[in-house]
Protein backbone atom coordinates (compact mmCIF):
# COMPACT_ATOMS: atom_id res chain seq x y z
CA UNK A 1 0.00 0.00 0.00
CA UNK A 2 2.86 2.34 1.01
CA UNK A 3 4.49 2.03 -1.99
CA UNK A 4 1.34 2.13 -4.32
CA UNK A 5 1.07 5.76 -2.71
CA UNK A 6 4.96 6.97 -3.42
CA UNK A 7 4.12 5.71 -6.86
CA UNK A 8 0.64 7.64 -7.30
CA UNK A 9 2.69 10.66 -5.74
CA UNK A 10 5.37 10.29 -8.47
CA UNK A 11 3.15 10.17 -11.48
CA UNK A 12 1.02 12.92 -10.16
CA UNK A 13 3.56 15.61 -10.02
CA UNK A 14 5.25 14.19 -13.49
CA UNK A 15 1.31 14.65 -14.29
CA UNK A 16 1.39 18.46 -13.44
CA UNK A 17 4.71 19.31 -14.67
CA UNK A 18 3.47 18.06 -18.21
CA UNK A 19 0.65 19.84 -17.97
CA UNK A 20 2.35 22.93 -17.18
CA UNK A 21 4.64 22.95 -19.93
CA UNK A 22 1.82 22.23 -22.17
CA UNK A 23 -0.01 25.65 -20.55
CA UNK A 24 2.64 28.06 -21.11
CA UNK A 25 3.52 26.23 -24.80
CA UNK A 26 0.15 27.61 -25.49
CA UNK A 27 0.11 30.63 -23.86
CA UNK A 28 2.96 31.20 -25.85
CA UNK A 29 1.34 30.63 -28.74
CA UNK A 30 -1.00 32.56 -27.83
CA UNK A 31 0.70 35.47 -27.82
CA UNK A 32 2.14 35.59 -31.38
CA UNK A 33 -1.58 35.15 -32.59
CA UNK A 34 -2.48 38.26 -30.63
CA UNK A 35 -5.44 36.87 -28.83
CA UNK A 36 -4.91 37.64 -25.51
CA UNK A 37 -4.98 41.17 -25.54
CA UNK A 38 -3.71 44.02 -22.77
CA UNK A 39 -6.93 44.48 -20.59
CA UNK A 40 -5.05 46.15 -17.75
CA UNK A 41 -6.05 49.26 -16.46
CA UNK A 42 -8.86 49.97 -13.96
CA UNK A 43 -10.40 53.31 -15.37
CA UNK A 44 -10.73 52.17 -19.01
CA UNK A 45 -12.33 48.48 -17.69
CA UNK A 46 -15.18 50.41 -15.55
CA UNK A 47 -15.83 53.24 -18.29
CA UNK A 48 -15.48 51.34 -21.03
CA UNK A 49 -17.13 47.86 -19.90
CA UNK A 50 -19.91 49.25 -17.97
CA UNK A 51 -22.25 49.07 -21.10
CA UNK A 52 -20.59 46.29 -22.84
CA UNK A 53 -17.84 44.08 -22.34
CA UNK A 54 -14.94 46.28 -22.69
CA UNK A 55 -13.16 45.72 -25.84
CA UNK A 56 -9.78 45.46 -25.96
CA UNK A 57 -7.44 48.53 -27.47
CA UNK A 58 -5.69 45.46 -29.87
CA UNK A 59 -8.55 45.12 -31.20
CA UNK A 60 -8.59 48.39 -33.78
CA UNK A 61 -6.00 50.88 -35.03
CA UNK A 62 -5.22 54.23 -33.09
CA UNK A 63 -7.16 56.47 -35.30
CA UNK A 64 -10.04 54.31 -34.87
CA UNK A 65 -9.73 54.67 -31.29
CA UNK A 66 -9.33 58.70 -31.49
CA UNK A 67 -12.42 58.69 -33.68
CA UNK A 68 -14.27 56.72 -31.10
CA UNK A 69 -13.08 58.68 -28.14
CA UNK A 70 -13.71 61.84 -29.35
CA UNK A 71 -17.59 61.18 -29.91
CA UNK A 72 -18.62 59.70 -27.19
CA UNK A 73 -21.49 61.87 -26.35
CA UNK A 74 -23.21 59.96 -29.39
CA UNK A 75 -21.83 56.90 -28.83
CA UNK A 76 -23.97 54.01 -31.01
CA UNK A 77 -27.05 56.27 -29.78
CA UNK A 78 -25.86 56.58 -26.43
CA UNK A 79 -24.39 58.82 -24.30
CA UNK A 80 -21.44 57.81 -22.78
CA UNK A 81 -19.96 61.48 -22.01
CA UNK A 82 -16.81 61.10 -19.73
CA UNK A 83 -14.88 64.08 -18.00
CA UNK A 84 -11.66 65.16 -19.57
CA UNK A 85 -9.20 63.54 -17.21
CA UNK A 86 -10.82 59.73 -17.40
CA UNK A 87 -10.99 60.57 -21.29
CA UNK A 88 -7.06 61.34 -22.06
CA UNK A 89 -6.35 58.25 -19.35
CA UNK A 90 -8.11 55.88 -21.65
CA UNK A 91 -7.10 57.55 -25.07
CA UNK A 92 -3.31 57.46 -24.12
CA UNK A 93 -4.16 53.85 -23.00
CA UNK A 94 -5.93 52.68 -26.06
CA UNK A 95 -3.42 54.21 -28.94
CA UNK A 96 -0.41 52.75 -26.99
CA UNK A 97 -1.87 49.16 -27.14
CA UNK A 98 -3.71 49.46 -30.40
CA UNK A 99 -3.21 47.20 -33.94
CA UNK A 100 -0.97 48.04 -35.33
CA UNK A 101 -1.45 45.44 -38.27
CA UNK A 102 -1.84 46.56 -41.82
CA UNK A 103 -4.85 45.17 -42.12
CA UNK A 104 -7.02 47.37 -41.83
CA UNK A 105 -6.44 50.11 -45.04
CA UNK A 106 -9.63 52.66 -45.33
CA UNK A 107 -9.76 56.36 -45.98
CA UNK A 108 -12.33 56.66 -43.34
CA UNK A 109 -11.49 55.04 -39.31
CA UNK A 110 -13.45 52.63 -38.45
CA UNK A 111 -15.62 52.43 -35.38
CA UNK A 112 -16.76 49.16 -35.03
CA UNK A 113 -14.68 46.34 -34.29
CA UNK A 114 -17.30 43.83 -36.37
CA UNK A 115 -16.71 45.79 -39.29
CA UNK A 116 -12.85 45.41 -39.79
CA UNK A 117 -11.37 43.10 -42.17
CA UNK A 118 -9.54 41.37 -39.38
CA UNK A 119 -12.93 40.87 -37.71
CA UNK A 120 -14.99 39.52 -41.09
CA UNK A 121 -11.76 36.77 -41.62
CA UNK A 122 -11.50 35.31 -38.34
CA UNK A 123 -15.29 34.68 -37.91
CA UNK A 124 -16.04 33.68 -41.81
CA UNK A 125 -16.41 29.99 -40.08
CA UNK A 126 -19.04 31.20 -38.13
CA UNK A 127 -22.63 30.09 -39.52
CA UNK A 128 -25.31 33.03 -40.00
CA UNK A 129 -28.11 31.64 -37.29
CA UNK A 130 -25.64 31.86 -34.46
CA UNK A 131 -25.75 35.88 -35.43
CA UNK A 132 -29.34 35.53 -35.51
CA UNK A 133 -29.42 33.64 -32.31
CA UNK A 134 -31.13 35.55 -29.46
CA UNK A 135 -28.62 34.53 -26.86
CA UNK A 136 -26.10 36.38 -29.09
CA UNK A 137 -28.28 38.88 -30.12
CA UNK A 138 -25.20 41.46 -31.54
CA UNK A 139 -21.88 40.80 -33.09
CA UNK A 140 -20.81 43.30 -30.72
CA UNK A 141 -21.66 41.10 -28.14
CA UNK A 142 -18.38 39.17 -27.94
CA UNK A 143 -19.05 37.51 -24.47
CA UNK A 144 -22.10 36.03 -25.76
CA UNK A 145 -19.40 33.42 -26.95
CA UNK A 146 -16.23 34.40 -26.34
CA UNK A 147 -16.37 33.24 -22.45
CA UNK A 148 -13.04 34.87 -20.67
CA UNK A 149 -13.18 38.12 -23.27
CA UNK A 150 -13.79 39.88 -19.96
CA UNK A 151 -10.21 39.29 -19.28
CA UNK A 152 -8.71 39.91 -22.86
CA UNK A 153 -8.94 36.60 -23.79
CA UNK A 154 -10.33 35.83 -27.31
CA UNK A 155 -8.54 32.36 -28.18
CA UNK A 156 -10.52 30.03 -30.21
CA UNK A 157 -10.00 27.49 -27.32
CA UNK A 158 -12.33 29.77 -25.42
CA UNK A 159 -15.24 29.97 -27.73
CA UNK A 160 -18.70 28.60 -26.97
CA UNK A 161 -21.58 29.19 -28.91
CA UNK A 162 -24.92 29.71 -27.21
CA UNK A 163 -27.01 26.95 -28.24
CA UNK B 1 -5.99 50.53 -4.10
CA UNK B 2 -6.26 54.74 -4.71
CA UNK B 3 -9.94 54.39 -5.75
CA UNK B 4 -10.14 53.85 -2.24
CA UNK B 5 -8.05 57.20 -0.78
CA UNK B 6 -9.99 58.76 -3.47
CA UNK B 7 -13.13 58.38 -2.12
CA UNK B 8 -11.51 58.64 1.45
CA UNK B 9 -10.65 62.28 0.63
CA UNK B 10 -14.14 63.10 -0.75
CA UNK B 11 -15.57 62.04 2.15
CA UNK B 12 -13.30 64.65 4.37
CA UNK B 13 -14.28 67.74 2.13
CA UNK B 14 -18.21 66.98 2.52
CA UNK B 15 -19.05 65.78 5.82
CA UNK B 16 -19.75 68.75 7.29
CA UNK B 17 -21.54 70.42 4.66
CA UNK B 18 -23.59 67.17 4.24
CA UNK B 19 -24.15 66.59 7.58
CA UNK B 20 -26.19 70.20 7.65
CA UNK B 21 -27.98 69.29 4.69
CA UNK B 22 -29.29 65.73 6.55
CA UNK B 23 -29.92 67.16 9.76
CA UNK B 24 -31.84 70.01 8.83
CA UNK B 25 -33.49 68.75 5.72
CA UNK B 26 -33.78 65.17 4.61
CA UNK B 27 -35.42 63.73 7.30
CA UNK B 28 -38.81 65.91 8.05
CA UNK B 29 -39.24 67.07 4.01
CA UNK B 30 -38.25 63.69 2.11
CA UNK B 31 -42.09 62.28 1.45
CA UNK B 32 -40.64 58.81 2.01
CA UNK B 33 -43.46 56.14 2.92
CA UNK B 34 -41.26 54.76 5.83
CA UNK B 35 -41.33 57.81 7.69
CA UNK B 36 -44.36 59.66 7.92
CA UNK B 37 -43.87 63.39 8.88
CA UNK B 38 -44.62 63.75 12.53
CA UNK B 39 -45.06 67.42 14.04
CA UNK B 40 -42.77 66.35 17.09
CA UNK B 41 -41.84 70.12 17.59
CA UNK B 42 -45.09 70.98 19.18
CA UNK B 43 -44.63 67.93 21.57
CA UNK B 44 -40.94 67.97 22.61
CA UNK B 45 -40.09 72.11 21.34
CA UNK B 46 -38.13 72.88 19.11
CA UNK B 47 -34.18 72.70 21.15
CA UNK B 48 -34.65 69.06 22.30
CA UNK B 49 -35.53 68.19 18.22
CA UNK B 50 -32.63 69.97 17.22
CA UNK B 51 -29.93 67.76 19.63
CA UNK B 52 -31.68 64.73 19.40
CA UNK B 53 -31.79 65.17 15.23
CA UNK B 54 -28.33 65.76 15.28
CA UNK B 55 -26.99 62.97 17.58
CA UNK B 56 -28.91 61.15 15.41
CA UNK B 57 -27.45 62.39 12.12
CA UNK B 58 -24.12 61.85 13.65
CA UNK B 59 -24.86 58.28 15.26
CA UNK B 60 -25.92 56.89 11.47
CA UNK B 61 -22.94 58.86 9.66
CA UNK B 62 -20.00 57.42 11.90
CA UNK B 63 -22.13 54.28 11.71
CA UNK B 64 -22.09 54.69 7.82
CA UNK B 65 -18.09 55.25 7.73
CA UNK B 66 -17.17 52.07 10.15
CA UNK B 67 -19.46 49.70 7.95
CA UNK B 68 -17.74 50.85 4.96
CA UNK B 69 -15.11 53.42 5.08
CA UNK B 70 -14.20 53.60 1.12
CA UNK B 71 -17.68 55.31 0.47
CA UNK B 72 -17.26 58.92 -0.16
CA UNK B 73 -21.50 59.28 0.72
CA UNK B 74 -24.47 57.23 1.34
CA UNK B 75 -27.57 57.53 -0.62
CA UNK B 76 -28.94 59.73 2.67
CA UNK B 77 -26.68 62.57 1.89
CA UNK B 78 -27.04 62.09 -2.14
CA UNK B 79 -30.84 62.82 -1.85
CA UNK B 80 -29.61 65.94 0.44
CA UNK B 81 -27.32 67.44 -2.26
CA UNK B 82 -30.33 66.88 -4.56
CA UNK B 83 -32.46 68.46 -2.80
CA UNK B 84 -30.58 71.64 -1.73
CA UNK B 85 -30.22 72.04 -6.15
CA UNK B 86 -33.82 71.24 -6.46
CA UNK B 87 -34.94 73.92 -3.39
CA UNK B 88 -33.66 76.56 -6.13
CA UNK B 89 -36.95 76.44 -8.06
CA UNK B 90 -39.72 77.89 -6.96
CA UNK B 91 -42.59 76.22 -5.70
CA UNK B 92 -40.62 72.66 -4.31
CA UNK B 93 -42.33 70.95 -2.09
CA UNK B 94 -39.97 68.02 -1.36
CA UNK B 95 -39.54 64.55 -3.37
CA UNK B 96 -42.22 62.14 -3.92
CA UNK B 97 -41.42 58.47 -4.05
CA UNK B 98 -44.52 57.76 -5.40
CA UNK B 99 -43.47 60.43 -8.56
CA UNK B 100 -40.32 58.75 -8.49
CA UNK B 101 -42.08 55.36 -9.37
CA UNK B 102 -43.96 56.12 -12.05
CA UNK B 103 -41.64 58.40 -13.91
CA UNK B 104 -38.73 55.77 -13.43
CA UNK B 105 -41.45 53.14 -15.35
CA UNK B 106 -42.64 55.45 -18.03
CA UNK B 107 -41.53 55.60 -21.42
CA UNK B 108 -40.55 58.25 -22.67
CA UNK B 109 -38.52 58.82 -25.80
CA UNK B 110 -37.28 56.03 -28.22
CA UNK B 111 -39.59 53.64 -26.87
CA UNK B 112 -37.23 53.53 -23.30
CA UNK B 113 -37.72 53.89 -19.46
CA UNK B 114 -35.02 53.45 -16.66
CA UNK B 115 -37.05 50.09 -16.38
CA UNK B 116 -35.94 48.99 -19.78
CA UNK B 117 -32.20 48.30 -18.21
CA UNK B 118 -32.94 48.34 -14.96
CA UNK B 119 -36.06 46.28 -14.94
CA UNK B 120 -39.27 47.05 -13.52
CA UNK B 121 -38.20 45.59 -10.03
CA UNK B 122 -34.95 47.65 -9.22
CA UNK B 123 -33.73 45.24 -6.55
CA UNK B 124 -33.05 42.77 -8.96
CA UNK B 125 -30.45 42.33 -11.19
CA UNK B 126 -30.86 44.28 -14.55
CA UNK B 127 -30.06 44.02 -18.32
CA UNK B 128 -28.88 46.38 -21.17
CA UNK B 129 -31.17 46.92 -23.53
CA UNK B 130 -29.33 46.88 -26.78
CA UNK B 131 -25.54 44.90 -25.60
CA UNK B 132 -27.51 42.33 -23.14
CA UNK B 133 -24.82 43.16 -20.53
CA UNK B 134 -25.72 42.51 -17.17
CA UNK B 135 -26.22 45.62 -14.80
CA UNK B 136 -26.02 45.50 -10.84
CA UNK B 137 -29.69 46.07 -9.09
CA UNK B 138 -29.77 49.85 -8.83
CA UNK B 139 -31.94 50.53 -5.30
CA UNK B 140 -29.30 50.79 -2.55
CA UNK B 141 -31.34 48.11 -0.53
CA UNK B 142 -29.84 45.62 -2.78
CA UNK B 143 -26.73 46.93 -3.90
CA UNK B 144 -25.00 48.70 -1.36
CA UNK B 145 -22.44 50.55 -3.61
CA UNK B 146 -25.15 52.62 -5.20
CA UNK B 147 -25.34 56.40 -4.59
CA UNK B 148 -22.09 56.07 -2.50
CA UNK B 149 -20.62 58.28 -4.99
CA UNK B 150 -21.80 61.83 -6.30
CA UNK B 151 -19.62 62.15 -9.23
CA UNK B 152 -20.74 58.76 -10.57
CA UNK B 153 -24.36 59.84 -9.81
CA UNK B 154 -24.07 62.87 -11.73
CA UNK B 155 -22.53 61.15 -14.90
CA UNK B 156 -25.07 58.10 -14.82
CA UNK B 157 -28.23 60.58 -14.58
CA UNK B 158 -27.17 62.97 -17.34
CA UNK B 159 -25.94 59.86 -19.22
CA UNK B 160 -29.18 58.19 -19.12
CA UNK B 161 -31.35 60.67 -19.35
CA UNK B 162 -30.39 61.84 -22.24
CA UNK B 163 -30.67 58.26 -23.90
CA UNK B 164 -34.36 58.25 -22.54
CA UNK B 165 -35.95 61.81 -22.43
CA UNK B 166 -33.26 63.55 -24.86
CA UNK B 167 -32.66 66.18 -22.09
CA UNK B 168 -31.08 66.03 -18.97
CA UNK B 169 -33.75 64.92 -15.73
CA UNK B 170 -34.30 67.91 -13.38
CA UNK B 171 -32.84 68.01 -9.53
CA UNK B 172 -37.00 67.59 -8.88
CA UNK B 173 -36.79 63.98 -11.26
CA UNK B 174 -33.68 63.07 -9.69
CA UNK B 175 -34.70 63.09 -6.49
CA UNK B 176 -38.39 61.64 -6.58
CA UNK B 177 -36.38 58.87 -8.83
CA UNK B 178 -33.69 58.63 -5.69
CA UNK B 179 -36.76 58.63 -3.20
CA UNK B 180 -38.44 56.16 -4.64
CA UNK B 181 -35.37 53.55 -5.14
CA UNK B 182 -34.46 54.01 -1.17
CA UNK B 183 -38.62 52.56 -0.26
CA UNK B 184 -37.48 50.15 -2.83
CA UNK B 185 -37.10 46.88 -0.32
CA UNK B 186 -34.30 43.87 -0.74
CA UNK B 187 -35.78 41.21 -2.49
C1 LIG C 1 -23.49 54.38 -21.83
C2 LIG C 1 -23.19 53.09 -22.41
C3 LIG C 1 -21.83 52.91 -23.08
C4 LIG C 1 -20.59 53.24 -22.57
C5 LIG C 1 -20.25 53.86 -21.22
C6 LIG C 1 -19.62 52.85 -23.60
N1 LIG C 1 -20.26 52.30 -24.67
FE1 LIG C 1 -19.37 51.55 -26.35
N2 LIG C 1 -21.22 51.07 -27.11
C7 LIG C 1 -22.43 51.29 -26.48
C8 LIG C 1 -23.50 50.78 -27.30
C9 LIG C 1 -25.00 50.82 -26.97
C10 LIG C 1 -22.89 50.22 -28.47
C11 LIG C 1 -23.57 49.53 -29.66
C12 LIG C 1 -23.61 48.05 -29.35
C13 LIG C 1 -24.18 47.18 -30.46
O1 LIG C 1 -24.27 47.61 -31.60
O2 LIG C 1 -24.49 46.02 -30.15
C14 LIG C 1 -21.44 50.42 -28.31
C15 LIG C 1 -20.49 50.01 -29.23
C16 LIG C 1 -19.12 50.20 -29.09
C17 LIG C 1 -18.13 49.79 -30.08
C18 LIG C 1 -18.41 49.08 -31.40
C19 LIG C 1 -18.57 47.58 -31.24
C20 LIG C 1 -18.72 46.92 -32.59
O3 LIG C 1 -17.70 46.45 -33.12
O4 LIG C 1 -19.83 46.89 -33.13
C21 LIG C 1 -16.91 50.16 -29.61
C22 LIG C 1 -15.56 49.95 -30.29
C23 LIG C 1 -17.13 50.81 -28.31
N3 LIG C 1 -18.48 50.81 -28.02
C24 LIG C 1 -16.12 51.34 -27.53
C25 LIG C 1 -16.33 51.96 -26.30
C26 LIG C 1 -15.29 52.60 -25.52
C27 LIG C 1 -13.82 52.70 -25.92
C28 LIG C 1 -15.88 53.06 -24.37
C29 LIG C 1 -15.21 53.82 -23.20
C30 LIG C 1 -14.67 55.11 -23.52
C31 LIG C 1 -17.31 52.75 -24.45
N4 LIG C 1 -17.54 52.08 -25.64
C32 LIG C 1 -18.25 53.05 -23.48
C33 LIG C 1 -22.61 51.87 -25.23
C34 LIG C 1 -21.61 52.33 -24.39
C1 LIG D 1 -21.63 33.98 -32.39
C2 LIG D 1 -20.49 33.79 -31.54
C3 LIG D 1 -19.34 34.82 -31.59
C4 LIG D 1 -19.40 36.17 -31.31
C5 LIG D 1 -20.62 36.99 -30.88
C6 LIG D 1 -18.05 36.68 -31.48
N1 LIG D 1 -17.22 35.66 -31.85
FE1 LIG D 1 -15.19 35.78 -32.14
N2 LIG D 1 -15.15 33.82 -32.68
C7 LIG D 1 -16.20 32.95 -32.67
C8 LIG D 1 -15.77 31.64 -33.13
C9 LIG D 1 -16.65 30.40 -33.27
C10 LIG D 1 -14.39 31.75 -33.43
C11 LIG D 1 -13.44 30.67 -33.96
C12 LIG D 1 -13.53 30.73 -35.46
C13 LIG D 1 -12.72 29.65 -36.13
O1 LIG D 1 -11.50 29.73 -36.01
O2 LIG D 1 -13.32 28.77 -36.72
C14 LIG D 1 -14.02 33.13 -33.14
C15 LIG D 1 -12.73 33.65 -33.28
C16 LIG D 1 -12.34 34.91 -32.86
C17 LIG D 1 -10.98 35.37 -32.87
C18 LIG D 1 -9.76 34.57 -33.31
C19 LIG D 1 -9.38 33.62 -32.18
C20 LIG D 1 -8.44 32.51 -32.58
O3 LIG D 1 -7.87 31.88 -31.64
O4 LIG D 1 -8.31 32.23 -33.77
C21 LIG D 1 -10.99 36.66 -32.37
C22 LIG D 1 -9.79 37.57 -32.12
C23 LIG D 1 -12.37 37.00 -32.09
N3 LIG D 1 -13.17 35.91 -32.41
C24 LIG D 1 -12.82 38.22 -31.60
C25 LIG D 1 -14.14 38.55 -31.39
C26 LIG D 1 -14.61 39.87 -30.93
C27 LIG D 1 -13.69 41.03 -30.63
C28 LIG D 1 -15.96 39.80 -30.85
C29 LIG D 1 -16.92 40.92 -30.47
C30 LIG D 1 -16.72 42.22 -31.10
C31 LIG D 1 -16.36 38.44 -31.24
N4 LIG D 1 -15.24 37.73 -31.57
C32 LIG D 1 -17.69 37.99 -31.27
C33 LIG D 1 -17.50 33.24 -32.27
C34 LIG D 1 -17.97 34.51 -31.93
C1 LIG E 1 -29.83 51.70 -21.98
C2 LIG E 1 -29.75 51.16 -20.62
C3 LIG E 1 -30.09 52.06 -19.45
C4 LIG E 1 -31.23 52.83 -19.30
C5 LIG E 1 -32.40 52.98 -20.25
C6 LIG E 1 -31.09 53.48 -18.01
N1 LIG E 1 -29.93 53.10 -17.40
FE1 LIG E 1 -29.24 53.74 -15.59
N2 LIG E 1 -27.54 52.66 -15.85
C7 LIG E 1 -27.24 51.87 -16.94
C8 LIG E 1 -25.90 51.34 -16.81
C9 LIG E 1 -25.18 50.43 -17.83
C10 LIG E 1 -25.39 51.84 -15.59
C11 LIG E 1 -24.00 51.64 -14.98
C12 LIG E 1 -23.67 50.22 -14.76
C13 LIG E 1 -23.35 49.91 -13.34
O1 LIG E 1 -22.91 50.80 -12.57
O2 LIG E 1 -23.58 48.75 -12.97
C14 LIG E 1 -26.44 52.65 -15.01
C15 LIG E 1 -26.32 53.33 -13.80
C16 LIG E 1 -27.26 54.21 -13.30
C17 LIG E 1 -27.06 55.01 -12.11
C18 LIG E 1 -25.81 55.02 -11.24
C19 LIG E 1 -26.10 54.71 -9.80
C20 LIG E 1 -24.88 54.47 -8.97
O3 LIG E 1 -24.65 55.18 -7.99
O4 LIG E 1 -24.15 53.50 -9.27
C21 LIG E 1 -28.19 55.77 -11.97
C22 LIG E 1 -28.49 56.82 -10.90
C23 LIG E 1 -29.10 55.41 -13.05
N3 LIG E 1 -28.51 54.46 -13.84
C24 LIG E 1 -30.37 55.96 -13.22
C25 LIG E 1 -31.17 55.75 -14.34
C26 LIG E 1 -32.40 56.47 -14.58
C27 LIG E 1 -33.03 57.52 -13.67
C28 LIG E 1 -32.87 56.02 -15.79
C29 LIG E 1 -34.12 56.51 -16.53
C30 LIG E 1 -34.14 57.93 -16.86
C31 LIG E 1 -31.93 55.03 -16.29
N4 LIG E 1 -30.91 54.89 -15.39
C32 LIG E 1 -32.05 54.36 -17.49
C33 LIG E 1 -28.07 51.63 -18.01
C34 LIG E 1 -29.29 52.23 -18.25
Amino acid sequence: MALDFTNFVRVFAVAMLLMAAAMSVAYADDDDDDYKFNVNNATWKSECGACHVAYPPGLLPAESWRAIMSGLARHFGSDASLDAASADEITAFLEKNADTGKHELSDKPLLRITETRRFKSEHSEVAARHWKNPGVKSRANCGACHTTADSGDFSEDNVKIPR
Amino acid sequence: MPWHMGAGRGCSGHSTNLLNGVRDKFIFDAELPIHKPLNVTSIFGETWMLRAISVFGLLITAAGLLVNPAYAETPVEVLAVLKTEASATPGFQGFSAARGESFFKTKHSHDLSCSSCHTDNPAAQGKHAETDKLIKPLAPAANSERFTDMKKVAKWFKRNCNDVLDRECTPQEKGDVLAYLLTVPKN
